[in-house]
């Protein structure tokens, strides 16, 4: 395991891992969620969906601020050591579903093109600043995208 | 790597769970020196890779996740197996997986017609048997044809009536799989089927017989000649001959297709004593081999008797389910009940309800008012039983067009054969139409307006009215004028135009049948047509029904009215109403008060999911059905909660912006109405009319399926 290695863990998790919590907030008030994630090649920035009516995508209309966490979690005592967790920091904002983005979303998550194409489902950027990644529970990394 | 394809010779016993007991059962008879027509078998290996490969696995897992299917109604059933065939039909097998399959095929069968068949693992076990459940298909030719109905038939793993199946057995839904034996074809002279041990008596045994090939046999469409005979000795105790030999299964270009049978054969008997004599022996010898009475399919070609499979008796106990699986009917046997629903029932309750609502129920003093209930009461249960026993199967017309329509387009949206159904004129819409042509009266003259508000009806209005309070308004939905009423002028304050259906139907039409060849043509036109009566009849059967129950109601209401003058102002059962008519002196029993203190909840729902049912998406105010009162509360653009929608109800549609409904399914009477009017509708959400508050608001987003209830 690349433990050592940040940009490694980064590419792994942003590469292997599905699902993400995602951070938005509402006057002051946070909101977590998971999404269905994929990552541009680069890692520059990331790609999820929502129907419109979502609290997230109401409270991402009003605020663009936002984070991700993603992690590999086994929900055994291991993760103290074991676990990796990357948290993505930057401005969410909805784009328009053209061709070379959905293939980029649909590349990782075939399974949800009938979601992506719906007409009350946005595609939501999540242009990247800057990536955490925390390891062995308290050693902490900063990657600044920008 | 495990083998995609085991050919027949390349068997072993470590293979029984990955060929599927079809298979390997039908291998041990081969084993056992039985004639059986060539195969190969497509092992579970292939469909695992090919769900893991084509994402399908993803998909799969996302439609499961929608609802536990333990909790779906039977149409939801139908729902979650169209969409999951028409996931299968739109995912191509990946080219690297096609080129492993092709490579590992036995070269001889690339050219021979053969028939695809399932072989699930745990089928036709000694503790299960899924007889009937999933598909094969006859005289498939050529690789790409072959690969092409190994798709279905691993699709058909997930049909409504295996899923049911699964459940009930409690078998693992999820982590299901599918071999598939790939048979050289026989096409047989006279075919049948014989019961090692007659289901119905231990001590016979029953070979049925046709001329020609099985599948009309199987499928219920051809009466069979039918032996019975002693299963120690083998001496024929009994020949049932079938009221007549007129139709026979043959091959056609493509599958098979049912003719008239030549007049000579119509004459011959299918099987001579010798040859009752050969089936009585394999069949016997077939029970000693598995040790378990056998239900067995054979065929007998140039005097070669060939066995086809060999699976275990089971005998179906649940009634429910039975009826459920009575449901799906072929094409042959819709048509005949098409006929029978057209020519025989509907004029028959049409006469019925005529001439109930001829009688004038205030000339009847009590007895004979009470006589007059319980006479009503018996038509109406008489026609409610007929409903569930005819007309609810007759709604697999709408299903067979559906797949048939799937099967050749291939479309994004399995519901999109829907727009060419709509063509139809329901009743229900016609209802609807009456209504608002009476509110484009009031919405266009003020003076007229305030009279009706007034009950002051006169002139076009009052003739519109009075014919349509004749024909639509006596149901178990619509008693008094008043709410009818109150439901124009709501119409005339909201003008509402039925969306007109804009697909080009008639381009449909013509796209869906030139896929089919010139010989096909009428018979996919025929499939069409039938798709067309049972919607229309799905939603029509019940407006018949409710004027019925209506005639029963209005009768039950008179009996109430007289109970009243005599003090009987409480809840009471129907069967009192009848004995308070008969005798003077009887005071019905008071109802106890139901104790109704649900425990304080704190959890609240906030987004709900359920089946999308109508496209769109709209955010409104709900307006929830308790009671059948409340549908006359409706204001434009409210939100319409309910338990479900009768055809009797759906005179409140044009004012709903969205449609939330207990009952799930896309083919049930909301989903089909909500289509009709291009209103959001998701349906089969449990709970929704105690979940939803009349004065929340909501949105209905019919593309996902899901409802979001906003509380600020």
């Amino acid at each position: 395991m690349e433990v050592s290695d940040p940009e490694k863990i980064m590419s792994r998790l942003l590469t292997d891992q599905l699902l993400g919590v995602l951070a938005t907030q509402n006057n002051g008030q946070p909101y977590t969620n998971l999404v269905a994630f994929a990552a541009s090649e680069k890692f520059k920035y990331l790609l999820f969906v929502t129907p419109k009516f979502t609290r997230k995508y109401s409270n991402l209309s009003l605020s663009q601020e936002a984070s991700l966490m993603v992690d590999n979690r086994s929900n055994t005592v291991s993760d103290f050591k074991e676990a990796t967790v990357l948290n993505a920091m930057g401005k969410v904002e909805e784009i328009d579903k053209d061709p070379e983005m959905i293939t980029l979303y649909l590349a990782k998550h075939p399974y949800l093109s009938s979601f992506l194409k719906n007409p009350s489902s946005a595609l939501m950027k999540f242009q990247v600043e800057k990536y955490i990644v925390a390891t062995s529970f308290q050693n902490v990394v900063e990657i600044d995208m920008l | 790597m495990t083998n995609l394809v085991i050919p027949m010779e390349g068997i072993r016993q470590e293979h029984m769970d990955i060929i599927g007991g079809k298979a390997y059962s039908l291998h041990r008879l081969f084993e056992k020196g039985f004639r059986v027509p060539a195969y190969f078998c497509v092992t579970t290996e292939a469909y695992n890779k090919f769900l893991d490969c084509s994402g399908l696995k993803g998909r799969l897992m996302i439609e499961f996740a929608r609802k536990d299917f333990s909790k779906m109604r039977w149409e939801e059933m139908w729902d979650a197996g169209l969409r999951i065939r028409n996931m299968f039909m739109n995912t191509p097998i990946p080219p690297h997986l096609v080129d492993t399959i092709k490579s590992q095929i036995p070269r001889n069968f690339l050219k021979k017609a053969v028939v695809v068949r399932s072989s699930a693992p745990g089928e036709d076990s000694s503790k299960t048997s899924f007889a009937g459940l999933h598909e094969s298909y006859v005289n498939v030719t050529g690789i790409e044809e072959i690969l092409e109905n190994t798709k279905l038939v691993w699709a058909s793993l997930w049909s409504d009536a295996a899923i049911l199946y699964r459940q009930e057995l409690g078998l693992d839904i999820e982590h299901s799989s599918m071999a598939v034996m790939v048979q050289e074809m026989i096409e047989g002279d006279v075919s049948g089927i014989v019961f090692s041990t007659d289901p119905n008596n231990a001590d016979k045994l029953t070979i049925e017989a046709i001329h020609g090939l099985n599948k009309g046999l199987v499928e219920g469409d051809v009466e069979p000649d039918r032996w019975q005979l002693d299963k120690f000795s083998g001496s024929i105790v009994q020949h049932l001959v079938p009221s007549s030999r007129d139709r026979i299964v043959s091959l056609s270009k493509k599958g098979t297709s049912m003719g008239s049978i030549p007049q000579l054969l119509s004459h011959k008997t299918p099987l001579t004593n010798d040859e009752v004599k050969r089936i009585y022996e394999i069949a016997i010898s077939s029970e000693k081999i598995f040790d378990l009475p056998q239900d067995m399919e054979w065929t007998i070609i140039n005097n070669e008797l060939y066995t086809l499979q060999s699976r275990p008796i089971t005998n179906a106990q649940n009634t429910e389910k039975q009826w459920y699986m009575s449901l799906k009917r072929t094409f042959e046997n819709l048509k005949q009940l098409h006929n029978r629903i057209e020519q025989e029932l509907i004029p028959s309750m049409i006469s019925e309800a005529n001439a109930l609502s001829g009688l004038d129920l205030h000339k009847l003093n009590n007895v004979e008012l009470a006589a007059e209930i319980s006479r009503r009461q018996e038509i109406y249960q008489k026609w409610d039983e007929t409903y569930t026993r005819e007309f609810i199967p007759f709604a697999h017309g709408m299903r067979l067009f559906g797949q048939v329509y799937n099967d050749v387009i291939k479309p994004q949206d399995p519901y999109e054969f829907v727009d060419l159904l709509a063509d139809s004129k329901l009743l229900s819409v016609q209802r609807n139409e009456q209504l608002r042509q009476m509110a484009e009266l009031i919405r266009n003259d003020t003076a007229l307006r305030k009279k009706v508000e007034n009950g002051i009806l006169e002139g076009k209005f009052k003739e519109l009215f009075d014919n349509f309070m004749d024909n639509f308004a006596r149901s178990a939905y619509v008693t008094e004028e008043k709410d009818i009423i109150r439901l124009i002028l709501e119409l005339g304050f909201a003008p509402v135009s039925a969306e007109e259906n804009s697909k080009d139907v008639k381009k449909m039409e013509m796209d869906f049948l030139s896929n089919f060849t010139d010989e096909e043509r009428e018979w996919a036109s025929q499939i069409l047509d039938l798709g067309r009566a049972s919607y229309r009849l799905r939603d029509d059967d019940n407006i018949y029904l409710g004027r019925i129950e209506g005639q029963y109601l209005s009768s039950l209401k008179e009996g109430k009215l007289r109970l009243e003058e005599r003090g009987i102002r409480y809840e009471i059962e129907n069967s009192d109403v009848i004995a308070g008519l008969y005798n003077d002196s009887y005071i019905p029993p008071v109802k106890p008060i139901q104790e109704n203190s649900p425990l304080k909840q704190k959890a609240t729902d906030r987004q709900i999911q359920g089946q999308p049912a109508g496209k769109g998406s709209v955010t409104g105010i709900a307006r929830v059905i308790n009671e059948n009162t409340d549908l006359f509360n409706i204001h434009a653009g409210e939100i319409l909660v309910c338990d479900s929608i009768d055809p009797n109800m759906t005179f409140v549609i044009p004012l709903a912006g969205g449609i939330v409904e207990r009952r799930g399914g896309m083919l049930i009477h909301g989903a089909i109405i909500a289509r009709e009017y291009g209103i959001p509708c998701v349906t089969g959400i449990p709970d929704a009319i105690s979940i939803i508050k009349t004065g929340d608001e909501v949105t209905v987003d019919g593309n996902l399926g899901i409802v979001v209830i906003h509380r600020h």
